[in-house]
């Protein structure tokens, strides 16, 4: 049902990208001697397919979930700023995932951080659109947004204020600033059911998020099942960002920039916007990635500080000329 | 199914206000009728209650003998098309394809994708309502008039047997407004049901077999446009008389 060209573009995009961060830090070499048998291979082997290659892939799933649920809310709520970082889903889904660490949940199920880190975003979420339905404002949503984000970043802080000891403090803090650096196979396997299960919910909303370019009682009268598009889209960019959050933590902007920049190139179609939106989200931030993990400074960058660094400014510049867009 | 339309005592409003009070109103197939009324007299919420966009609060709305409130909105969508009075796009989208969204309850898809047929009748739409010419570029680059037109269009492409038009000649220019009247009477011609909410009285007289008059919610007045739009109607809806030059003077 979407269209195939940017489809098939950006896809070659992802590709190429997972591909060549999977080379940088010594060449070509390491993937050559993938097939050397000994202790050579094996080392390469190791570093390749159990360090490199999931951190690469989690980017991937991170930058592709938070594009889909970016462009799904921008279709849902009509507006183009909408993200789960700017909306505040991002910071309450963090929040989840701190309390879940800061009483030590993990300890009762090994689910309990990416299920209570999903559950707040679901939550944020309903509470947005109930709040946003009442009035067509925009600004009003996004202000309610900024509310609920400077709560959670509130809630955290005082979390951390508590935290007993300075070891547990500076985890928490290296995971809220977001990174993929270290993380498993197992780490995507956690996520992955809850990324294809939003991806597949989300993908169903897309002739909805058509029809409801006209508005929520043209999109009825244009036959479209507007309360299913609007539960599919909360369940979905909830599963999505609850997932990615509980993955790498907040990383922002990416699910904003991604649909702006798509958008010219599926003709403004909210539906045909989805999945070109996460192929290419998913490639910036595998880019970032590499980015962040070739640069020499002594200290690795953290991933969401890059993200922010290119995503804020781009923010600024959407938010100053949206002004024909959105209502 | 036939696009008779039958509104049987019905009550419409929202929340904690009650806007349409025991509407009996039925339109058969081919039917021209113009609904006029002063502001705040209800059409709009008469046409989205026709359209099953709100539901009747007491009685029913039958759409060919069905009871329009167990349809899906697909199935509603299907034999009626809703022109509302707000015509907003949110994203820079093409003129086709927001005709192309007349044809949701069929297909669903962008201009490019639609099958053969059913582009064939998203571009005869926009032939019709003269808007060959603007219909692929952003709708946000278009004039209120320009986008008008689209919007028609788009009703005119979903093949609904019942349009249901909330003020289609605003922002029209006075030719387009009437080429539009000239347009619709056609469609009835061939069979369509049409109803449309009008403030311009002249134009209801002039064109429109069936005037319905709404006051405050009632229907006052229902008949040809001569005896509906009758001096004393005019005088006490609409607080007005008919002038010499064929127009309207303050009563």
């Amino acid at each position: 049902m979407t269209a195939l060209k940017p489809n098939l573009a950006m896809a070659a995009c992802a590709a190429l990208s997972l591909l060549a961060a999977l080379a940088p830090a010594n060449g070509w070499a390491d993937l050559v001697s993938l097939w050397q048998p000994g202790a050579d291979g094996e080392l390469a082997r190791i570093l390749v397919l159990e360090i490199r290659l999931p951190r690469i892939l989690a980017a991937f799933g991170v930058g592709a979930a938070l594009g889909l649920a970016g462009a799904a809310l921008q279709g849902l709520l009509r507006n183009p700023l909408a993200d789960p970082g700017v909306l505040g889903v991002s910071g309450a889904s963090a929040l989840g995932a701190v309390i879940a660490v800061y009483f030590n949940l993990a300890a009762f199920s090994i689910w309990a951080m990416p299920g209570l880190a999903i559950a707040m975003a679901l939550g944020t979420t309903v509470l947005l659109y109930t709040l946003g339905a009442s009035s067509v404002s925009t600004t009003r949503l996004i202000l309610v947004g900024v509310g609920l984000s400077s709560l959670a970043g509130a809630l955290m802080a005082l979390l951390m204020n508590l935290a007993p000891n300075p070891f547990s403090l500076s985890d928490l803090v290296n995971w809220l600033l977001g990174s993929v650096s270290n993380r498993s196979w197992a780490d995507i396997g956690f996520a992955a059911p809850f990324w294809l299960a939003g991806l597949v919910l989300v993908l169903l909303a897309a002739p909805g998020l058509r029809a409801l370019s006209l508005g929520e009682e043209a999109a009825l009268g244009l036959g479209a099942d507007v309360s299913r598009t609007r539960l599919l889209v909360i369940i979905g960019s909830a599963l999505l960002t609850g997932a990615s959050v509980a993955v790498a933590g907040i990383i922002g902007f990416v699910g904003i920039v991604a649909p702006h920049v798509v958008r010219p190139f599926v003709r403004h179609d909210p539906g045909d916007l989805l999945l070109p939106s996460a192929l290419l989200a998913g490639t910036v931030l595998v880019l970032a990635d590499t980015a962040v993990r070739v640069l020499p400074f002594a200290m690795e960058m953290k991933l969401g500080v890059t993200a922010a660094l290119i995503g804020a400014p781009a923010f600024v510049w959407i938010a100053a000329r949206a002004r024909g867009m959105g209502q | 199914m036939s696009a008779r339309l039958d509104i049987i005592a019905a009550s419409a409003g929202h929340a904690d206000h009650t806007v349409l009070h025991d509407i009996n109103i039925a339109v058969q197939p081919g039917e021209f009728v113009c609904l006029v009324g002063p502001n705040g007299a209800g059409k709009s919420t008469l046409l989205k209650l026709a359209a099953g966009i709100l539901p009747a609060r007491e009685g029913d709305v039958h759409l060919g003998g069905q009871d329009v409130s167990a349809m899906s909105a697909r199935e509603r969508a299907r034999h009626m098309a809703w022109l509302a009075q707000e015509r907003s796009a949110a994203w820079a989208m093409r003129g086709v394809d927001i005709v192309a969204l007349g044809r949701f309850a069929h297909e669903g898809r962008p201009y490019e994708r639609l099958p053969q047929a059913a582009r064939e009748r998203v571009n005869e739409a926009i032939t019709r309502c003269g808007a060959s010419t603007f219909a692929h570029r952003p709708v946000d680059t278009l004039s209120g008039g320009e986008k008008a037109r689209i919007h028609l269009a788009r009703t005119l492409a979903s093949g609904a047997p019942l349009l249901l038009l909330d003020e289609p000649l605003n922002a029209l220019d006075p030719r387009h407004q009437l080429d539009v009247m000239a347009l619709l009477q056609a469609e009835a011609g061939r069979g369509t049901a049409i109803v449309l909410a009008l403030h311009d009285l002249a134009m209801a007289r002039r064109h429109a077999a069936r005037v319905i008059v709404l006051d405050q919610g009632r229907v006052v007045a229902d008949g040809p446009p001569a005896t509906a739009l009758n001096p004393i109607i005019l005088a006490d809806v609409f607080a007005v008389q008919a002038a010499a030059d064929g127009g309207y003077a303050p009563a």
